[in-house]
This record gives C-alpha cells, structure tokens and sequence, in this order.
C-alpha cells in the first residue's frame, strides 16, 4: 500500500519534537513537510493513494512505519492509532452524549485503563475520534472534505474531519498497533465554547458511537459518585440479568430466544410466564406474569429484570440499548423500547427501586408498569422511553412525615436524665417517647415515666436492651423513628436537622450524625472542646457551615440515627445477636443499603458520645469487640480480616435476601420471659473474679434454655464491676456460644452494694441456689459444686420444677 | 447557603432591595440555561422578583445538578452578594420551590437547552418576552444578555467615585448594573431609556446631579444629559462593527462570559472610548539606550525557550536585554530556541537562559559542545521540586473543583498550610512533573564551563544543590532599555494599579494575587502571554470588579504598564524572577515577591515585601502596605535608585561578559565534569 508522510506544520516551523523526517525517507516513503494552509492544495498534488497527516509533534519510528504499512484500510476510511503520552496511551475519543450542559455530546477522550492487558482489542475498530497526531487518510477522501477546518482549533478540527467523513460514508477506526509518541500536552484550546457550538451546528443530530465495541463488550458503563459529589462513568460488569418473557409463545421458541440472546449482553435465566409457557430445556415456566415479576423483583441490589413479549421481533442488540438506557444517568430505573407497549420490552434497573416499591396490580403488564413508573417521580427515579426525552410531573410535596422516639437508657441515671431532656426538648413534635430500660433498672424507670408522652419499655430480656429495642420499634408509629442510645447528647435543633435530611432525601432509608471519636466511620477527629458550651459552640458552628449537607456512606454505626418506617418495614429491626452497638447498627443499615434506599451521614448533626468511663452504659460498649465482630463477619460471609475494614458494595449490591437477613421486629408478649419458679443467684464483685465467673456463666447458658422456668440472677457490686460491663461480657459470652437472646435462659443483673439488696430484687417464692463466693451469705440458697449440665438440671427437678 | 464568586460583577440590584422584595410569592420567572464552566457542563437560574411596585432580579444563581438527583449538598449555589441580601430561611423557602421545578426539568431528561418557568401574570408575562426580545439579563439566553452586560462590565474600571450616565438600548441594564454596585447613575434624557426595561430590571431613577465621570453610550450618539457634561468624562461607544478600541466578543458564561479580547470569540462590535481617558504614570527612572561604542570579536548564541514568546516569561526577557546591552558593547549576538541552529552557526559561546525546557538547555549545551563552543548559563536556581511545582499543580484545582465558596475557603486554607495533596504531588517531599526531572538541572547547571547568579544566597544554592562552586559568576539582572510606550488608560482604567507579569497559567499563580488585589480593593493588571486558556477563563470567572486582564501585550503596551505600576507583584511557583522585578524597581514601583527563591541582595529593604505565593492573606497584606506606601506618600523608593544604579546596561554587559573572560582562561580545564 503506497502513502506520503506530510508533516503537518504550523507557519513553517516544526516542533522541536518533531518525527527525524530523515527516518521516513530512509525508508522510502515520499515525506514532506507541509504548512497547514497548504494541506489540501499537497493533497490534491500527492500521487499515493493514501496520506499519513502528522502533527509536527508526534514521532514515529520504523515500527510505526511498519505499522502504516500492514495496516488494513478500505478505500474510504480515516485510521487513527495509538498516541503514547507521558499520561497514558490515547486512542481517540468517544463522543458521549452530555446529560446536563449547553451541547448534546462531549469529546471523552479514550485511554488505556491501567493495568489493562488486552487494550487493542478495546479499541481497535469503529470509533467516533481518532487520536490526534497521526491521521492515516485515504487521498481522495481528504480532497473531498476540503481538508482540515483550521479554523477551528485542536482537538475539534479532527473531531470535524471525523465527522465530515462519517457524513461521507467513510469509516473512522482506530488501528492500535500504529504507535506514535507525543511527548507534549496538547494545549487546551482558546476558544472550546465556539468550537463545541461550531461542531453542534454543522453535525448534530448524528448517530453516536459512544465507547467503542471492545470497550463496550466489557462491561457497562455507569456514572458514579466520587467522593465530594464529583460524578464520573466507569466501566463495570454486568448485573445479573433476568430475562422475564410473556405472552404466548411463537411457532419456534428456539429460534425466538436465540433472537432474545442476540446481545453482547449474555442473559443467563429467562423465565417464560403465562399459561401458555412452553417446554423448553432453556426457560423456567410460571404460570402468572405479575406473580413472575413481583418474584424477580424481590430481591434487588444491582440486578436487572428485562421484560418481553413473546409476540414482538426483536432487532439484535435490543436489549443492549435497553441496558445503555438504564444506565444513561444516575437516576434512571427503568427503560422501556414503546410508550404505548411498556412491557413488550422493558428492563428494571432494580438497585433504583427502594425495596417498598412493588408492581402495582392493574389490568397489564404494561399497565402495572406505567403506574409504577409514575409512582416513581417522587422517589426522584427517571424513566427512559426509546430515545426520547421523559416529560416527568414535578414532584409533589409530601405531607409533614411524622416522628417517634425510641430512647435506650442504659447509662447512669444522671446521663440518661440530661440525655434525654437535651432530646426530648428538641422533638416537641414527636408522637411518642419509648424509653427502653432494663427491667431492674427501677430508678430510670421513676425518672422518665414522669415526662409527658413517654412509654417505658422494660427489657427482661436482653440486658443489652436489644430485645427491648425491637418491642419499641414495634410500638413506634411514626413515619421517622429517632433512635438514640442515653451515650448520646444531642445538642440544640440537631434532632431537627437529623430528621430534616428525610425531606430532602426520598430514599434516604437511615440518617445518622457526626460524632466524636475518629475511630468509627461517623467519628471527628481532632475535636477540641473540653466543656459543655465549648462542645454546644462547636455543634452549632457545623449546623450552620454544613447546613444541610449529607455524606452517602454505606456504614454506619452511630446508637443514634433516624431510620425511615419503609425501610424499617422492608428490612426488620435490630438483630439481637449483637446486642445494641456498633456492629448492630451497622448489620441494620447494610441491610437497608442493600434494600436500595440510601443511608447518610448529615454533617451539620454533631452528637457528643459521652465517655463509657462517666456514662457507666450498659450498652455500646463493642466499639472494639472481636467476639461480636466474628459474629457479624460469619453473618455476612466476610473473610478474616480487621474490624471495620471490609468492602460493603459486594453485600450492598446482592441485594436485601429477607428469608435469610430479615428480622422479624417483637410485640412485648414476645420479649416477656417465661415465668420463673427457680432462681440461681450469684454475686461479681471485682474484676479478678470475672474468669470465674464466665466460666460458671457458660456452663449455666449450657444448661438451660429460655423454657425453663429458671433465672440466673448476678449481682453485680458497685464499684466493684461496672453492671453495664458485665451487660456487655454476657453478650459476648452469648455470641461466642452462637446462642440466640430468644433461647437464652432468663439473666437479671441487680448492683448491689449489700448481699440482702440481691435477695429484696428477687420476687418471693421463687426458690434460689447460689453460687459465687458470697454463697454463704444467702443463708436460704442452696449451694451448687457441680456445675455439669446434669447437675445444674438435677438441681432444677429437685427444686421442685420440671420442664 | 451555598455561594460563589464567580462574575461578581454582575449584581442587578442594590442589597436592600433585594431584601425588601425577595420572596417566593414575589418570583415572576425562572429561566435556567445550561452553561460551561472550566469546560464542563454546568445549569444557572436568573431569577426575577416583583412585587408590582419594585423588581429585581438574581443571575447567576448556579445549579449543582447532581445534587437534584443526589442530594447530599443545596441544589442551588447563590452569588455572592445573596448572603448579604437574603437570610437562610428566605433562600431555604426559594429552594424548596425552585428545587422541584429543576428536578421535573432534569429527571430521566437531557438538559441541553433553555427552560423557562413563568409564575407572573399576565402582564408580568407580557414584560418578558419583551424583556427576551430586547436580550434582556433574566429572559434572553446569556450569549445575547451578558453580551448586553458587557460594556458596562468594562466600564467599571473607570467608575471611580462621581456617577455614570447611560443611554442607548441598555441603558436601563447599566443603570441596573451601577445600582447593583452602589454607584450613582443618570439616564440620558434624549434618548429617553426604555420603560419596559427600566421596569423588568426594578431601576429606580435617581435624580441628576452634575458630578459624572462616565458615559456609555451608543457610538455616534449624542445622548444628552439634562446637567451637561463635566471635563472629566470617559466616553464610550458601544459601535456594532470590530473598529473601536475594545473588542466585544460573543460570550461563553462562564468561562469567557467577558473576554474583550478577540482571541476569545466572535467579535460582535466594540467600544470606542474618548475623553478624559486616564493617562498613566512615567516611570520614575529609566535606562536609556546607549550608543553602540565597543567591537568585540566572537560569535555568540543565545539560547531560549522560545523565541517565538519574547514577553513569555523573565528568563527570555532577560536574554534578549542581554543581548541588547552586549550588541551595544559591539558583542555578535544572536537569539535562538533550536539547538540545531548552533552546529550551523560558528559560535564561539553559548548561552542558555534558564531552565524550565530543561530538556532543551541540555540540547543548547550538548549541541555547542559538539561544536567546540563554551558555555554559560542563566539558571535561575529555585526551589522548584520543593514546592513550587507542587503549588503550580494544585493551586488551580483550589477553583477550578470549587463546587462553592466554602469549597475555595477550605482549600486556600489548606493551600497556605501546604495539606493539599494530588496523588504523587506533595509539598512535604520532592516533586517535579516530567521535563523537569533534577537530575536533568544539576547535569545542565553542572555541565554549563560558566553559570550566572544574581547573588551569594543563589551561588550558595547552585553549590548546595547541584555540586558546582566553581566558576559561579554574580551578575546583576539585565533590564530592558526603555522604549516608547503607549497610552494604556483605555486597559487600566486608573492611574494607579498594581502590575503583575507572567505568562497566564498555573505557574504564574495570578488566581491567588488576583484574590488578594481583590480583597485589597486594588486594581490589578494582569498582563502576559497566554500558558493555558482554562486558567485565563478561571482568572476570567473570579476577577473581581478590580481586574483587568491584557492578554499578548505588546512590547508598547508593556512598557506603559511597567511606567505606571505602583505596586509590582512577581508570586509565580516557579518561573518569573528578577529580571522583571529590576524592570519594575527601576520604573518606581514597589515589590511584593515570592519568597521561595534564593533573594538577591538588590532586592531588600522596606520597599519590597517577600511572600508566600500559597498564603491569599499574607498577599493581600504586603499588597496592600506596598499600595498605600505608594499612593498616601507618594514618596519614590529608595529601591528604584538602588536598582537603578545596579542595573545600568553597560555595567550588566561588562560583568556577564567578566565571565565569559572565565572560559578563554579555563577552557582547557572545563569547569565541572558531569
């Protein structure tokens, strides 16, 4: 194949950096260097059939010279390669349609991504831009352009070649074994916004590449958000996709479905649904289209479900647009081919769909889907129709959501009363105030009882008030519930602002604040206040500079959020395995993440996190636990690695699996504890005593379960062991043994500073037997040395009791 | 609130208007238009209020779009002046209005087009399309509106005190315009402005007083005004053809909303000025031009970066006063940026100038080595991998990422305490892009048989740096001689102003001096070649009302600039220097200079202040004690002697060419094996 090599040079002069001209003549390929204005005139005077134009700051060598040599043009094409750059290998550029701005297409440039081993086979083909530097261009098509328009600067004049040539029929490629370097940035133009309205007007409409083939067959391609609201696309693997198709089959099923599969896109499952569902090795048949999706639709993440009729022929690759649709922006949920006929070809992007959305009942498919389509304008998710612009209704205002309070008194009674009324005055609004206590904690019981709207909820069963806290979340009936642990000190109008960000956000599924401490995800660092209104000062200064301002997180782990009733309904409430804590909160909002609704951290919400040291808490004391951070790690499949440090997208975009992760919230008859007729009794009065008394603990959770009419009452010395530690180490003790709270026998913890304070906490006529040291104190017990589990149950039967 | 700064200019009614009728019940319309910003897309809202009996309207309220689908910030970014104007709930309630309509306009939607929302009444509605009609601010799309807007825009570096008169089709704009700046302004009352217009924009008229010392006005009009017209007044003409002085040119909001300068755009007319146009100071002291006495033999070569860019940046300045005094002296020298061109040339002497192309000075070298030619260099040492590359890099991104002003505040901040970090680009270690790879500097500086410093700190840090101590020569900065200026009032608008001058890009650093000048209230010249386009559009979109911009300046116009500059600012990361400081003493203005490079003992005492080209405040303090030494005492500093004595053109020639004497004594024994 015969070309020329003309430099292509700007008022005579050559960069610097220029290709040694000598080098292609050494190889006895007719090269000139040529001013640019009299580009067009060489052109037209050239005798080769094909011209290679190169910018006078691009070098080539004898490899690229080879290159040129085999590369495989037709007759009319516009051949571009591969430009070596101090930045990376560029192959061109795709002309990707611009969602928001002035023009309808950007110029994005192609590069190699990293450590990418096949990158020709990305690039090489069709493509909307040739890499600037080296344009491999057949003669007559050249002349037939008219040339560059240099009036136009770089990189538009190409990008207008390309698209003059495009217009003409000709092919526009990228061959990347045709190497070049160009050591020099290309300098930014002067004027991009003339150019940009230059090139819409001269081309626009065309028909967009957007990423070339090899590119496009990896993956899709979705906009994601960066860290401070920057927005970029990647190229990621396809969601698991089902096929959902209806309607009565054709003559050949075979050939139909080949017709389905003729995408780049494989699609694994196809279900075949109606009563006419045929037999075919391929399809899985159901008999109720609505039934059929409403099933493939219960379980979202990121997955899709694509719709089709039976009786529709589809063209190659229908569902590859279907795909690029969805995909066209961050808001968009589903996509469908015809206005009229929604469900004749349809694909939900199911990671938009919040898991409360569910297909409507109607009349059709079609039908179900534009209902649930317009239901979805208010949770701020945009449909795509064909090609065309969606009009969408303005969103309507919601009413005024409405807020319960659930609040955990776990701590010392002079935290949990300041807590509570910094809370309580701030949510003059809320419905109710549920106060889950301890059900021996009497004093805090007395002092909030007396606050208007307030319902206590004792916990008989979880010291850790897991229990109690689900009873509570069972009770609450407003729209938004405000959890917040007594550790928490919510300073002037933060409940406010907390619960605000639910107005803003129509997914938003959980909210939680920023909060002292660095080493949990909400925490602040280097927080300088050391007194009350110095911390009050500081809340007020984030309230006002991150007004309103939200962080999307996938964890969170603050015992002080709001989480939306849909989201709370979808997903269930706390797992009591872990207790109240971090790693509890955390278990809640992945599962509301993976339900699709968002979870966020408000940043202009700053709670004080009193130290456990003053609180005295009987719960959130797991910041650090590894016993509970095993429990979460087997719960959700995580391998062994350190607390905290896992990657929550997996499990996020596998979407809410509610046989396996839901959890069932509790009526009080539930969280009651079974009558107790026997009472093991016990005192920890100091940390030395602690190893004992876990393992004598052990052997009592061994023993007994929730239907025995037994409870292990410890009493726990004041200043000795704080209570609320020991809360917590029984918690542990539970995870470790992987016994459940619901089939635990019934524990009680009393402080005590006399032995006599245990015995008057225990109702009368329950028979107790003692263990611990101080047994031969409680005068009236029995005494326990064998503590097998037959001896323990032996006790039991001649207590009088049997199961 | 979210704010910005961008066009700051552009305020179309005074706070206290705003404050008395900006509510959701008085907004009329919205009209949103996508725009570009740092070319990426971008959504801006013009907002307009009425309240029937006064109006007002908001631009430039900027659309964050992806907080209407994501919304983890406010929707809407306020121009600055809003925060004065408005409280939080006003603009919260505003927002919770506006923000459902934007939403409705974006959701599974492209938005590549204007869109407009009318709430008025009829009559309100009939207001704007006429408004449209007439390219008005509000209704019109922002190539025809801010293209309205801009000779006013222009016109404010002449609104110094007294009140502007305006007549023509945009009157009422320019009096919108004045009014929203706080300045007096007057209605021609032949021809009499547009009512309609007066009405969209809310003017109130404000009774003519005799004090006036600007007139905008259409080209060959003759707009009268009921109280006559003083001396003292600037006339523009706003002419439909390219012949005026300014040109005007269709505008790119926000990147090139304002240009005037042609390299930008289409022209679409200009501004003719005439009147009293300020005429800027003499430089206080000046090196003339001496008469050619010496012939010396030798053949020498100069070598630069570019030789297409004589103004670019000090180091060719330098080159080419250099070249000038030793021609004088009798010297053959010649001006070049191809190495190649020395093979052929049979120079005795290369000299290179500076090494920001490092890879060129090493080709300079190695190309007179092969020729047998000595060598010497300018190398302008600095601290270029330890900070100043780093400050080039990430400097620009403090705005051009800067979603609001809070961001910009943050990351100044974070600027000035060197905490910025971009990948590998760090202050706390060594950092330098590709080309300029140390060890390429120390193989030129050592490589070079003689190299120039401008003192001991800078010999002392060659020999730090890069191992050389031997024939390390002091020489002073060679200063252009002065050649005839021309009048440049029409550009600064004011006699006084600080000058800054340095190729416009990120190395120069003007978007942080232009910050200071700007809190300063002083007017800033920016004047240079153009290094990249995008950090003109981002000088272009944060210039205050203080700023004005001069792209390519010839060497005319360059020279007026240096005679006029009160104060001289040189607070480049990496590049500038000394050669334009020494042009800038000489002529009488005081310094305000980076403090990263090794100080030269010229350049001391009270009339210069060192300071860090990452520190906004620290800028706008030295600006500012330099600025009122100059314009309160008006006293010349003692510096433009000291550097003017220093700098004479023979003394400068006899020292560089004392160290050419070094290599026909040392050739045998080169100075520094590399």
């Amino acid at each position: 194949m015969s070309f020329s090599v003309f430099l292509v040079v700007s008022q005579g002069r050559a960069s610097r950096h220029a290709t040694d001209m000598r080098t292609v003549a050494a190889a006895g390929i007719p090269v000139r260097q040529i001013n640019r204005d009299r580009l067009l005139d060489a052109a037209r005077e050239a005798t080769t059939s094909t011209l290679v134009l190169l910018s006078s700051d691009a070098v080539i060598d004898s490899t690229t010279l080879s290159a040129l040599r085999r590369a495989d043009r037709e007759s009319r094409s516009v051949i571009g390669g591969r430009c070596r750059t101090p930045a990376g290998d560029l192959f061109g550029a795709a002309l990707a349609p611009e969602r928001f701005g002035p023009f309808p297409f950007a110029i994005e440039p192609l590069q190699s991504p990293p450590n990418e081993r096949n990158v020709d086979a990305l690039f090489a083909g069709p493509i909307d831009v040739i890499a600037g530097g080296l344009v491999l261009i057949s003669r007559t098509l050249f002349v037939d352009l008219g040339g560059y328009d240099f009036a136009l600067e770089e990189p538009f004049a190409l990008v207008d070649l390309c698209l003059r040539a495009r217009a003409l029929g000709a092919t526009v490629a990228c061959d990347p074994t045709i190497a070049f370097t160009r050591d020099m940035p290309e300098p930014s133009p002067r004027r991009p916004f003339a150019a940009m309205s230059q090139l819409v007007g001269r081309h626009f409409p065309f028909a967009l590449h957007h990423d070339p083939p090899g590119v496009r067959k990896r993956g899709i391609s979705r906009e994601v958000r960066l860290s401070g609201g920057v927005r970029t696309r990647i190229r990621k693997p396809v969601p698991p996709i089902t096929l959902l198709v209806h309607g009565k089959p054709p003559n050949d099923v075979s050939a139909f479905l080949a017709a389905a599969r003729s995408n780049d896109i494989s699609i694994p499952h196809i279900i075949w649904s109606g009563p006419d569902a045929p037999v075919h090795a391929d399809v899985v048949r159901t008999p109720d289209p609505f039934e059929a999706l409403r099933a493939a639709m219960s379980r979202r993440g990121d997955r899709y479900v694509a719709l089709l009729d039976a009786g529709r022929q589809m063209k190659p690759g229908w569902l590859d647009r279907l795909v690029e649709e969805v995909e066209w922006g961050s808001d968009i949920a589903m996509a469908f081919t015809s206005r009229e006929a929604p469900a004749a070809s349809a694909l939900l992007s199911l990671r938009q769909l919040p898991q409360h959305v569910v297909l409507p009942d109607a009349d059709s498919l079609s039908a179900a889907l534009v209902a649930l389509a317009d239901s979805l304008a208010s949770l701020r998710r945009g449909i795509r129709i064909g090609d065309e612009s969606q009009e969408t209704p303005r969103p309507s205002i919601p009413r005024a959501a409405t807020c319960s309070v659930i609040f955990l008194a776990g701590s010392k009674p002079e935290v949990v009363k300041s807590s509570f009324e910094a809370l309580s005055t701030q949510t003059p609004n809320a419905l109710e105030y549920l106060v889950v206590v301890p059900a021996g904690s009497q004093t805090t019981r007395k002092l909030l009882a007396a606050y208007p709207r307030v319902t206590i909820v004792p916990d008989a069963m979880d010291p850790g008030l897991a229990v109690g806290l689900n009873v509570a979340l069972a009770m609450a009936s407003g729209d938004r519930i405000l959890v917040a642990s007594d550790e928490y000190l919510f300073p002037p109008d933060a409940a406010a602002a907390l619960l605000a960000a639910f107005d803003r956000d129509p997914v938003l599924g959980l909210a939680a604040p920023r909060t002292n401490g660095g080493e949990l995800p909400q925490g602040v660092q280097d927080i300088g206040y050391v007194d009350l209104i110095a911390m009050h000062r500081y809340a007020a200064e984030r309230l006002e500079r991150f007004a309103r301002e939200l962080t999307f997180v996938d964890r969170i782990t603050t015992v002080g959020f709001v989480i939306d009733r849909r989201a709370l309904e979808s997903v269930g409430g706390f797992d009591e395995r872990f207790g109240v804590n971090r790693f509890s909160v955390e278990d809640l909002a992945l599962r509301v993440r993976s339900a699709g609704y968002r979870t966020a951290m408000c940043e202009d919400v700053f709670l004080h996190r009193f130290n456990i040291d003053y609180s005295l808490s009987t719960i959130g004391h797991a910041d650090a636990d590894q016993t509970l951070w095993n429990a979460f790690r087997r719960k959700w499949s995580l391998p062994n690695q350190a607390i905290g440090t896992y990657d929550p997208r997996p499990l996020i975009e596998a979407g809410f699996d509610r046989p396996e992760h839901f959890v069932a919230l509790r009526d009080s008859a539930q969280a009651a504890p079974a009558a107790s007729l026997v009472t093991f009794v016990g005192t920890i009065e100091g940390e030395e005593e602690w190893g004992a008394a876990s393992e004598c603990l052990r052997k009592y959770f061994a023993a007994f379960s929730v239907g025995d009419p037994v409870t292990l009452v410890i009493g726990v010395k004041r200043g000795g062991v704080e209570l609320g530690d020991v809360a917590y180490r029984l918690r542990r003790l539970l995870t470790a043994a992987e016994i459940d709270i619901d089939s635990s026998m019934n524990v009680e913890l009393v402080g005590f500073d006399d032995v006599a304070e245990i015995i008057a906490a225990i109702p009368e006529g329950r028979r107790l037997i003692a263990f611990g040291a101080r047994q031969a104190e409680f005068s009236a017990t029995k005494r326990i040395s064998d503590r097998s589990r037959e001896a323990l149950r032996a006790l039991m039967e001649s207590a009088g009791v049997t199961r | 609130m979210r704010i910005h700064g961008s066009l700051g200019a552009i305020v179309l009614a005074p706070t206290e208007r705003l404050r008395r009728i900006v509510r959701v019940d008085t907004l009329t319309s919205v009209r949103l238009e996508p725009i570009v910003r740092q070319q990426k897309p971008l959504v801006m809202l013009e907002l307009r209020f009425s309240n029937g009996a006064e109006a007002a309207i908001i631009p430039l309220v900027l659309i964050d779009v992806a907080m209407l689908l994501d919304p983890e910030r406010d929707a809407l970014v306020w121009p600055a002046h809003v925060a004065e104007a408005l409280d939080e709930k006003t603009v919260a309630n505003l927002a919770a209005s506006i923000v459902p309509w934007a939403i409705a306009q974006t959701l599974g939607q492209t938005l590549n087009a204007e869109r407009t929302w009318q709430l008025g009444d009829t009559g309100e509605q009939e207001l704007y399309a006429y408004a449209r009609s007439k390219h008005a601010i509000g209704a019109a799309p922002a190539q025809e509106s801010f293209l309205q807007a801009a000779p006013f825009v222009y016109a404010s570096r002449f609104w110094t005190g007294g009140r502007i008169g305006v007549a023509g089709d945009s009157a009422a704009l320019g009096a919108a315009l004045a009014a929203g700046s706080g300045i007096d302004f007057e209605f021609a009352s032949e021809p009499m402005p547009d009512a309609q217009l007066v009405r969209w924009y809310g003017v109130q008229r404000q009774p003519a007083v005799k004090t006036r010392t600007l007139v905008i006005e259409p080209a060959s009009a003759n707009a009268h005004f009921p109280s006559g017209l003083s001396n003292e007044v600037v006339r523009m003409g706003v002419r439909s053809d390219a012949a005026g002085h300014i040109p005007l040119v269709v505008p790119a909001p926000i990147d090139a909303a304002f240009p005037f300068d042609a390299a930008d755009g289409v022209v679409q007319g200009s501004l003719e000025l005439s009147g009293s146009i300020p005429r800027t100071l003499p430089a206080r002291r000046r090196h003339l031009r001496p008469t050619t006495i010496g012939d010396s033999g030798g053949r020498i070569f100069f070598g630069v970066r570019s030789a297409q860019l004589p103004e670019d940046d000090s180091d060719i300045d330098e080159a080419y006063a250099l070249a000038d005094a030793l021609r004088i002296e009798g010297f053959s020298v010649d001006v070049g940026d191809d190495p190649e061109a020395i093979a052929s040339g049979g120079y005795d002497l290369v000299h290179v100038f500076g090494t920001l192309d490092a890879a060129r000075t090493l080709a300079f070298l190695a190309a007179a080595k092969a020729v047998g030619a000595a060598t010497a260099l300018h190398p302008y040492a600095e601290e270029a991998t330890l900070g100043g590359w780093w400050g080039t890099i990430v400097t620009r991104y403090c705005y051009e990422y800067a979603a609001d002003q809070r961001s910009v505040d943050d990351f100044s901040a974070l600027l000035r305490e060197r905490r910025l970090v971009l990948g590998d680009v760090r202050a706390d270690r060594p950092y330098a892009p590709p080309g300029q790879d140390p060890a390429m500097l120390r193989t030129a500086v050592r490589g070079a048989d003689v190299v120039f410093a401008s003192g001991d700190v800078e010999r002392a840090f060659i020999n730090e740096r890069y191992g050389r101590s031997e024939n390390v020569v002091i020489v002073p900065p060679a200063v252009p001689c002065s050649a005839d200026g021309i009048p440049v009032g029409a550009l600064t608008g004011t006699v006084n102003y600080a000058l800054i001058h340095a190729p416009i890009g990120p190395r120069g650093n003007q978007i942080v001096a232009m910050r200071a000048a700007d809190r300063a209230n002083i007017p800033l010249v920016i004047a240079g070649t153009v290094d990249d386009p995008s950090y003109l559009a981002l000088l272009r979109e944060f210039g205050g009302a203080s700023t004005r911009i001069i792209t390519d300046p010839s060497a005319e116009v360059l020279e007026s600039l240096y005679a006029g500059a009160t104060v001289f600012l040189d607070v480049a990361w990496v590049g500038t220097g000394r050669t334009r400081a020494a042009r800038a003493a000489v002529a009488g203005a005081r310094l305000v200079i980076a403090d990263r490079r090794p100080s030269d003992p010229g350049f001391d005492g009270p009339d210069v202040s060192l300071v860090d080209p990452g520190d906004e405040s620290g800028i706008t303090r030295a600006l500012g004690n330099a600025w009122y030494a100059s314009t309160e005492f008006r006293d010349e500093p003692a510096l433009c002697e000291r550097v003017h004595r220093a700098t004479v053109p023979r003394s400068v020639a006899a020292a560089v060419a004392g160290g050419y004497a070094l290599l026909t004594q040392s050739r045998s024994a080169p100075a520094a094996s590399v």
